[in-house]
């Protein structure tokens, strides 16, 4: 329901009466120019009359300009954009899809080499021992990581 | 941002060019900014959460609705990571570095005349009475007066009605005025 229509001498000793409660939505889209027709006709008829309304208005109006001329949608890098360090992030996970693909096939080659080769028993023992102590000792490493770093309590702590 | 032309580059992004965000962040980004550190109140923090924001969208944009102005769906990401940040910031143990300095800074605080210099007395004062304001109330502030958004798309990014917003942006008003009264900083 509208706000009702202020006219009456008697209204203007109203002024942050129960009238202005009735407005008090009226008055931020009023001073944001949101408020049209009729429900902006009436609200400045009010205004003609409350003192303390029309000084609302003013008031905000003057704050509004103020937290606009903060300047606070200037870039986050002075002179310079934060694209070079978005980019970097979107591309790191093909980066990494790319290289884990490498790294498997890789692999499999190696293997595959390693099988068709002419190599003795031994060897072959000897190779295989190395390479696979080398990748149980990068796998245990790579785990311990992630392991401490999910467990660590003090990540959170910020300087 | 041409809306259109806008359009084209979120298509491409979609199919997989990064490339064409290049434009799209470059557009933006000072209005993520703007949000974050309205929120924030802290210039490195802001810059943090602006990529972060920016990152997720592209990540996100499968759930992107076309429809809707990208600006708004991006400022609802950013909003949400930011009280995510401020969350996460009440819940952490903070060591502060003693040479770090006071986290309230304004982005250019240069005074070279009398004018100006009162002029940012009061945006300082400004800046300060949001600080004290709740987190509902500097959100609405910053979503309606820094990045001059229609009540509309408040409403979208809050997921409350237009009435509400209309309200509670004269509440956020009246208690920046009151902050600021307590300062000793008075309008006529």
């Amino acid at each position: 329901m509208s706000p009702p229509l202020q006219g009456s001498e008697e209204r203007r000793t109203d002024s942050g009466g129960s009238d202005c409660v009735a407005f008090r939505g009226h008055l931020a889209r009023y001073v944001d120019d949101e408020l049209q027709g009729e429900e902006r006709t009436r609200f400045e008829a009010h205004l003609a009359i409350c003192t303390e309304c029309a000084r609302d208005v003013a008031v905000f109006r003057s704050l509004k300009g103020e937290l606009k001329a903060m300047g606070l949608t200037k870039p986050p890098v002075p002179g310079g954009s934060i694209w070079d360090s978005v980019n970097r992030q979107i591309a790191r996970p093909t980066g990494w899809v790319f290289l884990v693909i490498g790294f498997v096939l890789y692999l499999a080659y190696a293997v595959y080499t390693f099988i068709q080769s002419p190599m003795n028993l031994i060897e072959r023992l000897i190779v295989g021992f190395v390479v696979a102590g080398f990748l149980i000792l990068l796998a245990s490493v790579g785990w311990e990581r992630i392991h401490d770093y999910r467990t660590d309590p003090y990540k959170g702590v910020e300087r | 941002m041409v809306a259109e032309v806008e359009r084209q580059l979120l298509l491409k992004c979609r199919a997989g060019d990064w490339k064409a965000y290049e434009p799209i962040v470059r557009a933006y980004e000072g209005r993520v900014y703007g949000l974050a550190l309205g929120l924030l109140r802290d210039p490195e923090d802001a810059r943090d959460l602006v990529q972060d924001a920016l990152v997720r969208a592209f990540q996100s944009l499968d759930l992107y609705d076309p429809d809707r102005p990208f600006l708004g769906w991006l400022l609802g990401i950013s909003r949400n990571l930011c009280i995510d940040f401020l969350r996460r910031r009440r819940n952490n143990v903070r060591i502060e570095d003693p040479e770090d300095g006071p986290s309230l800074q304004l982005p250019d605080p240069s005074a070279e005349s009398d004018r100006e210099s009162i002029r940012e007395e009061t945006r300082s004062a400004v800046w300060k009475a949001m600080d004290i304001l709740s987190d509902e109330h500097r959100e609405v502030l910053v979503l309606k007066d820094v990045q001059e958004l229609e009540y509309a798309e408040i409403a979208r990014i809050l997921n409350i009605p237009q009435g509400t917003v209309a309200s509670r942006v004269y509440y956020a008003r009246k208690a920046l005025r009151e902050s600021l009264e307590r300062m000793g900083v008075t309008y006529p």
